[in-house]
């Protein structure tokens, strides 16, 4: 499996996600007009290292996303639960962005893997 | 300012920003990926030189703003589609507001959803938006009923809408979103 690196835009964010270090990291904001498109290769993806043998970790660090980015996140999210147990994600938020926490919540209500809520200072 | 030339149907586009109000960015025109783009831009240059009260944030003046226009992107195919910011004179309240043409059928399914929406208590949407964020349906483009929905909840349910007449078979359907320095 190749590596996924991708700089982030105005409306997506900055993909890296590292076969052998096993790591995935989303940074930035995510406001694409059609997100499936640009979300869709990171699941399938998603899916091919979380069925192989080893830790996973997940690292989402979002400025902001739209309400579609937000399902496709779910979506990467539920892909990682169904194919692993072993993996953990970390969720990073401004300290006074509350929607932002929220979100972290409720993604973590939902979600039945390890859920770090992680404050940052503000940039 | 962007250039505008309202007024040519029944109804000035500007008769939705109050009178204690100053636009900041409209637009009116078909709305493309790359209008998309222009505004949020210019939106994020004009915050910072603004002087809003300090309880309106950008990030929250820009999801309403990505919301709305990426609406009309989705939905509105039409040239006479209006999007507008605008501040009041204190600098207290922000209105993000877009109006475009429906057809009474969609009139009816907008009115019914905002009303249900308007009546929901900020925990009850939370808990709604979690029942679509885990088990909804999807569009084409990846949304699924959730925009209106958190705009509702980002505006603590200061979101208002009106149709006004505009043609024979459409109607002009007004979205206007209030930011408060104190939303409760």
């Amino acid at each position: 499996m190749d590596n996924i690196i991708i700089s982030g835009t105005s409306k997506t964010p900055e993909v890296a996600f590292l076969t052998s270090a096993r790591t995935m990291k989303l940074s930035g904001r995510s406001i694409p007009e059609n997100s499936i498109d640009f979300y869709a290769p990171l699941i399938e993806w998603a899916d091919g290292l979380c069925n192989s043998e080893g830790f996973v970790e997940v690292n989402i660090h979002l400025e902001y996303f739209n309400t579609s980015s937000s399902k496709c996140l779910m979506d990467l999210l539920k892909r990682i639960e169904a194919s692993t147990e072993n993996a953990s994600i970390n969720w990073y938020y401004e300290e006074d962005d509350e929607d932002m926490l929220e979100a972290g919540e409720d993604y973590d209500a939902i979600i039945d893997l390890p859920f770090k809520l992680i404050a940052t200072e503000i940039r | 300012m962007a250039t505008l030339n309202s007024g040519t149907k029944n109804t000035d586009n500007y008769d939705l920003v109050p009178k204690d109000h100053k636009v900041m960015v409209s637009y009116r025109g078909e709305f493309k990926s790359v209008t998309s783009e222009y505004l949020l831009n210019w939106i994020e240059r004009f915050y910072s030189r603004q002087e809003l009260h300090p309880n309106i944030k950008l990030k929250g003046l820009f999801r309403v703003s990505v919301e709305l226009i990426q609406n009309l992107i989705h939905h509105s195919k039409n040239s006479d589609s209006f999007f507008f910011v605008s501040k009041s004179d204190n600098g207290e309240t922000c209105i993000v507001g877009t109006s475009n043409p429906v057809t009474n059928d969609q009139a009816s399914i907008l009115s019914s959803t905002l009303n249900v929406l308007k009546n929901t208590s900020q925990s009850e949407l939370r808990g709604l938006k979690l029942n679509v964020l885990d088990e909804g349906v999807r569009s084409s483009h990846g949304g699924g009923g959730m925009g209106l929905l958190d705009l509702t909840k980002i505006s603590c349910g200061n979101i208002n809408y009106e149709f006004l007449p505009w043609t024979q078979d459409k109607l002009l359907f007004c979205l206007t979103i209030q930011l408060h320095s104190t939303p409760d």
